[in-house]
């Protein structure tokens, strides 16, 4: 069995007296598709800020490419290679859509503060930027992030973060908001990164997700309820009443 | 009590009474931050239009408490206009252009007040029966109006304290200062929250100027003078924070008064140095919360 | 090509700035270069304002240290060099805005513009109680700096032109320097500071690192700025370090337009000229202008070089 790339363990965030993830431990694989899922309040987006550091956690620990990263800034957790996209759209408004995937790729491939580079000069970046783009199908580069579509809005998000090359990619709710012929493509889009990264998927539409993934996670109060193959978490009868039948319809 | 027990007491009572009297302006302040998130510039313009209108009413009737009694509704009336006129367009608007309005009105309500009631410094005369001295030790005497000031002050903050506690605009305060989607949720006007916040800070700091004018001169840059404490009493208490605006505010005049005695070479530069250590240990503040502002 | 249409009338404006000696006599050279000076301050702000995103409510921190340099390194009744005097005077500004910066970049949003404007206001308290700098009745520079070098002296800064011709210099090479830097990847990542700071973050900036960068070249160059008031007025006082210039500074990099380096050139020019426009009409000048301010938020969402783009795209 190969070593994850990521790796957390007993993780735990408390604010105050609530304890919004509790003792979570997941592992993320190269080539895998790794999908949390549980019910509004579970703690998924506490979890995805508490590894891409935008929250520290309160105990436990993550391991990421041979570091021990609890508790790490986010800009040292993002040059290690792991990239984020966000639930509710976090992109550069006034940009245009081939600016916002030079810029991610700036963080990558620029080193110390670029002062003495002019931008339009460095080849490297428009074709990283060029190639973010293409991979997730996006053909109006010019276009100003604010007046994209939510859908398109929603691939500029993956593009950015493909634009920094990382090698685990954090999801959260890449689907939400969309229609079904978006989240068609988006889903086979997700499914395609997943072959040459380590994907976590956190995601409400129940469809993608048993189709796509690999492995599921259930959270549900900020612990894991249980993790395993689809086709074991749809047979488990406390799942089914925790979370699958009570509220989502399941496949 | 020892000579050198009396003289501290004195910087200390000093100390005290200055903080409390910034506590009054800071709090307006943070509370138009914390809840409005508007940052004011001409905050301080108030205390000084409250001062000089104390100064020329209480000419005209010849009694400080009739001048503040008709001082205070002036000030809430100016609060209520501008809010309307001048700070509504600024909601949600960059930061910046919220100094640049507030800057340029700092430089109409000093001008309004220089045709109005002149340039010159004045002094405003302390009411009769707060008009002696208490006895400390030999010589060493402390103004009572100075206590009373102290005492006002006190009194104004127990107020605030409980308007906060246990009324519906104090509720919508508390409330606001940590999610202001959720007050409107909650079926609360928010324009009439903000328009009575605004006022009340504008009243307050009127009120400030107007009891400070018999223990202080009153003079044009009191105002510019108040507003740039207020911003350290502020940044060290932590925006939004009452509490920490009366914490911050008591720390900055015990600071600023101990240390022009045992400090002079550092004249003026102590509260800075206060800021500048808060700033590398708390960034947020004593009481504030890290992403606020 | 807007770039190009761009470069001509730059070229335009330099050109008619650099003949304007040949036209105007000696109240207008120093008017005019008493506007440069403000403008090579504004785009110094503009730096961080309109391309950080960093509201600095205390650049005149800066000015003043530039300014007192000079004071300071002039021998009572001679002239210091040139060469020697400017570095020094930039180098000051810029280590004092690495210490400020340091710690007021701990701070954000409305908390980071009131640091800012409390450590100018510490320095002007500083200035104050201090002897040796003059307390608060300020220092006089005698003599203007010399431009001798090995025997040679190319030009001479007691001539008004001589002097006018040192401030265009001084202004055409900031903007150069300004242009530079903000087409460069580091004024790229400062834009994507200023749009949204915690996705860079996210991305993988160490954000603080550029923003201190920003601050501490700002600083310099505001320095810059300064020592060229001195030099120009022979006059040094506290109020440089004062909020009022802080807060006139800012005035012209957002009502000129913020985030094109011509905008607070504009703004400059404008403003200086309105208030020397208004100081002869009455005394309280500063009421029509404070209300010019106010009116210019309300309406004026994009400051005069938002004005002159709509009137680029009006006529195509």
């Amino acid at each position: 069995m190969a070593e994850p790339v990521l790796a957390a363990c007993d993780l735990a965030r408390q604010f105050g007296g609530l304890k919004a993830v509790d003792g979570v431990s997941l592992e993320l694989f190269a080539g895998e598709i790794h999908a949390v899922i549980g019910p509004n309040g579970a703690g998924k987006t506490t979890l995805i800020n508490l590894l891409s550091g935008d929250l520290a956690p309160t105990a436990g620990s993550i391991r990421f490419a041979g570091h021990e990263i609890a508790g790490a800034a986010p800009e040292r957790i993002a040059r290690l290679g792991i990239g984020r996209s966000y639930q509710r759209i976090n992109v550069f408004a006034g940009f245009s859509a081939f600016e916002n995937c030079r810029l991610a790729a700036q963080a990558r491939l620029a080193h110390g503060l670029g002062l003495f580079r002019q931008a339009r000069d460095v080849h490297a970046l428009n074709e990283a930027a060029a190639a973010a783009l293409e991979r997730v199908r996006f053909e109006r580069r010019e276009r100003i992030a604010e007046t994209l579509s939510h859908g398109e809005q929603r691939q500029l998000e993956i593009a950015m973060t493909l634009a920094t090359a990382p090698k685990a990619l954090l999801l959260d709710e890449p689907l939400a908001g969309m229609g079904a012929e978006e989240s068609e493509r988006m889903t086979a889009l997700i499914a395609e990164l997943g072959r040459d990264h380590a994907v976590l998927l956190v995601e409400h539409d129940m469809d993608a997700v048993f189709r796509i993934a690999h492995t599921l996670t259930v959270m549900v109060d900020g612990k894991v309820l249980e993790s395993g193959a689809p086709a074991v978490i749809r047979a488990s009868a406390a799942v089914q009443e925790a979370y699958l039948g009570s509220d989502e319809t399941a496949p | 009590m020892s000579d050198g027990l009396a003289f501290f007491l004195i910087q200390v009572l000093n100390g005290v009474q200055e903080g409390l009297l910034l506590f009054l302006v800071a709090s307006g302040l943070t509370l138009v931050f914390g809840i409005m998130g508007i940052i004011n510039l001409a905050h301080g313009s108030f205390y000084m239009l409250g001062a000089y209108l104390v100064y020329a009413l209480a000419s005209f009737t010849g009694d400080l408490w009739t001048a503040i009694l008709i001082g205070v509704p002036v000030a809430i009336v100016l609060g209520l206009a501008l809010e309307t006129l001048l700070i509504r367009p600024l909601y949600g608007r960059d930061h910046l252009y919220q100094v640049l309005l507030t800057y340029g009105l700092i430089l109409v309500l000093e001008e309004i007040r220089s045709l109005l009631f002149g340039d010159d410094v004045h002094g405003v005369a302390v009411p009769a029966f707060l008009d002696f001295s208490i006895p400390l030790k030999d010589a060493l005497t402390y103004p009572a109006y100075r206590l009373f000031l102290s005492a006002l002050c006190l009194a104004i903050a127990g107020a605030m304290w409980w308007l906060i506690r246990y009324t519906r605009l104090g509720m919508a305060i508390r409330a606001g200062s940590t999610n202001r989607e959720m007050v409107q949720s909650l079926g609360i006007d928010i324009a009439w929250v903000y328009r009575a916040v605004f006022a009340l800070g504008v009243a307050l700091a009127a009120l400030a100027g107007m009891i400070a004018a018999p223990a202080a001169s009153v003079f044009p840059g009191m105002g510019n003078d108040v507003l740039i404490v207020s911003f350290v009493v502020v940044v060290i208490g932590g925006i939004g924070s009452i509490k920490g605006a009366f914490l911050g505010a008591l720390l900055v005049g015990l600071a600023d008064t101990f240390g022009q005695i045992y400090v002079p070479q550092l004249s003026g530069m102590t509260i800075y140095v206060l800021m500048a250590a808060v700033l590398l240990w708390r960034p947020a503040g004593l009481f504030g919360r890290a992403g606020v502002g | 090509m807007r770039a190009t249409r761009e470069r001509a009338v730059l070229l335009a404006a330099f050109a008619l700035l650099a003949l304007f000696p040949l036209l105007a006599g000696t109240f207008y050279l120093q008017l005019f270069a008493k506007i440069m000076i403000m403008a090579i301050f504004a785009m110094s702000l503009d730096l961080l304002v309109g391309y950080t995103g960093l509201v600095s409510f205390g650049h005149a921190a800066f000015f003043g240290i530039g300014a007192y340099a000079l004071f300071v390194l002039s021998p009572q009744y001679a002239a210091a060099s040139l060469y020697l005097s400017l570095p020094v005077a930039i180098g000051a500004a810029a280590v004092t805005a690495a210490v400020i910066g340091l710690l007021v970049l701990r701070t954000s949003g409305v908390s980071f513009i009131m640091v800012t404007l409390a450590f100018a206001q510490m320095l002007f308290y500083y200035v104050i109680g201090s002897k040796t700098l003059g307390g608060s009745d300020g220092g006089y520079v005698y003599v203007k700096p010399s431009t001798t070098l090995f025997g040679w002296t190319p030009v001479s800064l007691d001539h008004p032109a001589g002097f006018y011709y040192l401030v265009l210099a001084a202004l055409a090479a900031t903007y150069l320097v300004l242009r530079f830097v903000t087409r460069s990847l580091f004024g790229h990542a400062l834009l994507g500071i200023r749009s949204n700071e915690s996705r860079m973050r996210a991305l993988g900036f160490a954000t603080t690192g550029y923003k201190l960068a920003a601050f501490v070249i700002a600083g310099a160059i505001a320095g810059l700025a300064g020592y060229l008031d001195a030099a120009q007025f022979g006059f040094v006082s506290p109020d440089l370090f004062g909020w009022r210039l802080s807060g006139e500074v800012l005035m012209m990099v957002i009502l000129g337009g913020m985030g094109t380096l011509y905008g607070s050139v504009l703004g400059a020019f404008a403003l200086v000229l309105l208030q020397d426009g208004l100081t002869d009409v009455t005394r309280h000048w500063l009421l029509p202008l404070g209300l010019f301010i106010i009116l210019a938020v309300l309406l004026l969402p994009r400051g005069l070089g938002g004005l002159l783009r709509r009137a680029e795209k009006a006529h195509g």
